[in-house]
């Protein structure tokens, strides 16, 4: 039978929809062969149809609010209604996911856009053993402890690798105009503004970002500074979009370059590196304002992911 | 060295800018302004210049004494500090355009969080920034100028300091020859360093 869904495909049948003026809502319809599906009254909301129905029987339509009010919208048949829901247009409050209604899957590809410079998202976890080796051959100062050192801070960095895109470590930025350099883009990109910055961020996003509500908030485990909301932006905007690299060894690159920068200014580094010693690793890297959290958590976390690797490859070579 | 890169920098521009579609007749010369090109509005406004700009800007550049940018209407050069308009043009770079040459910068996002962080390259201290950064440019490593959607911000390297030049927060920058420019979505603001 005929029904109305949201976008998460979940049945809104007889229910109360809240919309925003001038913000497209996506809605489908199951079963719409042959229906006609709008608002009874066209002075409240407009509808597209975005193409025909996917491989679940549904159908995609845009509702947009014109002005405040109430309609109901409707899927019928010779005057006979299959099904319908009331749709409450009021002023658009961008709160919740659903308020960025032009998010969607990668549609080209595993890509977002049709841009040749763009590739698919996906996760690259390095072998603790093979960054071990990396850095050990690229790095000539480094001993293998050191290596194994660097090691650790990268898997604390990445959550053993888990959170590596493309093999971007560090999760690297692109600008606005960087479109043809090779770049990808990540999911729930978020950043805590003042409620009217955020709320002109929004609504200038092109329906690619929206405020975070609470339950989305707690669902993410987000934190918040007093006074501030979460906006939240998705790819293609531009604000998801880092830098994607071939390699472990081009990606590690920059990462690497650093941390030699690091050394040159620190006189203490390096030894500290070739000694394992994660607990002066990361007072010195929290002075060089390399992270911004806990020194302790940082320096807890390195040893143990060092002490991990150790396990996992054995004795080190002097 | 700063000034062939300015000059290199104001070449790539213009070269970029120079570029037209086969079917428009030849560019006028430069100091002459089209009539069709309206001068965009330009006034002190305290230590700082505006600039209002039609619509988006899509490139926004200072080489030696001139800063120039492109929106709506066209490619506009103005001369600083004066802001006297030197040249317009109604054709625009149709892809990005080379800006300020000199050390790169990175600005990475650690853990995906709200903030981010600055490098600039052969630097060991790393500059944390409240929110992300949505525009950054370096002027020989000298300066780096940085916008957020709350702030610009100018870091000093070499003495890790940092200057809020706005508490409004920009999409595009600029920054060469002692100046910064930024664009806030409905002006151009330059200002001396």
């Amino acid at each position: 039978v005929a029904h109305f869904v949201n976008s998460r495909g979940a049945r809104i049948s007889n229910g109360i929809v809240n919309g925003g003026r001038g913000l497209p809502l996506t809605i489908g319809v199951y079963g719409a062969d042959g229906l006609s599906v709008g608002p009874n009254d066209p002075s409240i909301a407009g509808i597209a149809r975005s193409g025909g129905a996917d491989k679940y029987g549904v159908t995609w339509f845009q509702l947009t609010g014109k002005r405040p009010g109430n309609v109901m919208v409707e899927a019928k048949m010779a005057g006979s209604v299959w099904d319908f829901f009331q749709l409450k247009v009021g002023e658009p409050t961008y709160l919740g996911a659903e308020a960025a209604w032009a998010m969607g899957p990668p549609r080209f590809n595993g890509c977002y856009t049709q841009n040749p410079n763009e590739v698919p998202t996906k996760r690259t976890t390095p072998a603790p053993g093979d960054v071990v080796t990396f850095l050990h051959q690229a790095w000539s100062d480094l001993t293998e402890v050191g290596a194994r050192t660097l090691t650790a801070q990268f898997m604390h960095e990445t959550g053993n690798g888990q959170s590596c895109y493309n093999w971007n470590l560090g999760n690297v930025k692109c600008k606005p105009t960087e479109t043809t350099l090779p770049h990808m883009y990540l999911k729930n990109t978020w950043e805590l503004l003042a409620p009217a910055a955020a709320l002109k961020l929004v609504t200038e996003s092109q329906g690619l970002g929206f405020l975070a509500t609470e339950d989305e908030i707690r669902a993410h485990k987000w934190s918040r500074r007093g006074g501030t909301v979460i906006a939240v932006f998705e790819p293609p905007h531009y604000i998801a979009r880092f830098k994607a690299y071939a390699s472990l060894a081009e990606g590690a690159q920059r990462w690497m370059s650093h941390h030699r920068g690091v050394a040159s200014r620190f006189s203490g580094y390096l030894a500290a590196v070739n000694a394992g010693d994660c607990v002066l690793v990361a007072n010195i890297l929290f002075r060089a304002h390399y992270y911004t959290g806990s020194e302790g958590d940082y320096a807890r976390n390195m040893t143990a992911k060092k002490a991990q690797i150790d396990r996992q490859l054995g004795s080190a070579r002097s | 060295v700063t000034r062939g890169r300015d000059a290199l920098a104001a070449i790539l521009l213009l070269a970029a800018c120079s570029r037209r579609s086969p079917a428009t007749p030849p560019a006028p010369p430069v100091a002459q302004a089209p009539a069709a090109v309206p001068a965009p509005a330009v006034a002190p406004q305290g230590d700082r210049l505006r600039i209002a700009s039609r619509g988006a800007v899509s490139v926004l550049a200072i080489a030696g004494p001139r800063l120039s940018f492109c929106d709506a209407a066209g490619l506009h050069e103005l001369s600083l500090p004066s802001g006297r308009v030197l040249s317009q043009r109604d054709a625009c770079p149709s892809t990005a355009v080379p800006r300020a040459l000199g050390p790169e910068v990175t600005v990475r996002t650690p853990d995906l969080g709200p903030d981010d962080i600055v490098e600039v390259e052969g630097v060991a201290t790393s500059f944390p920034i409240e929110g992300h950064a949505r525009d950054w440019v370096s002027d020989a490593g000298n300066v780096v100028v940085v916008a957020t959607a709350t702030r610009v911000l100018e870091i000093l390297p070499a003495s890790e300091k940092r200057v809020t030049l706005s508490e409004t927060g920009a999409e595009r920058v600029a920054a060469g020859s002692g100046w910064a420019a930024w664009w806030d979505g409905a002006a151009i603001f330059a200002r001396k360093l």
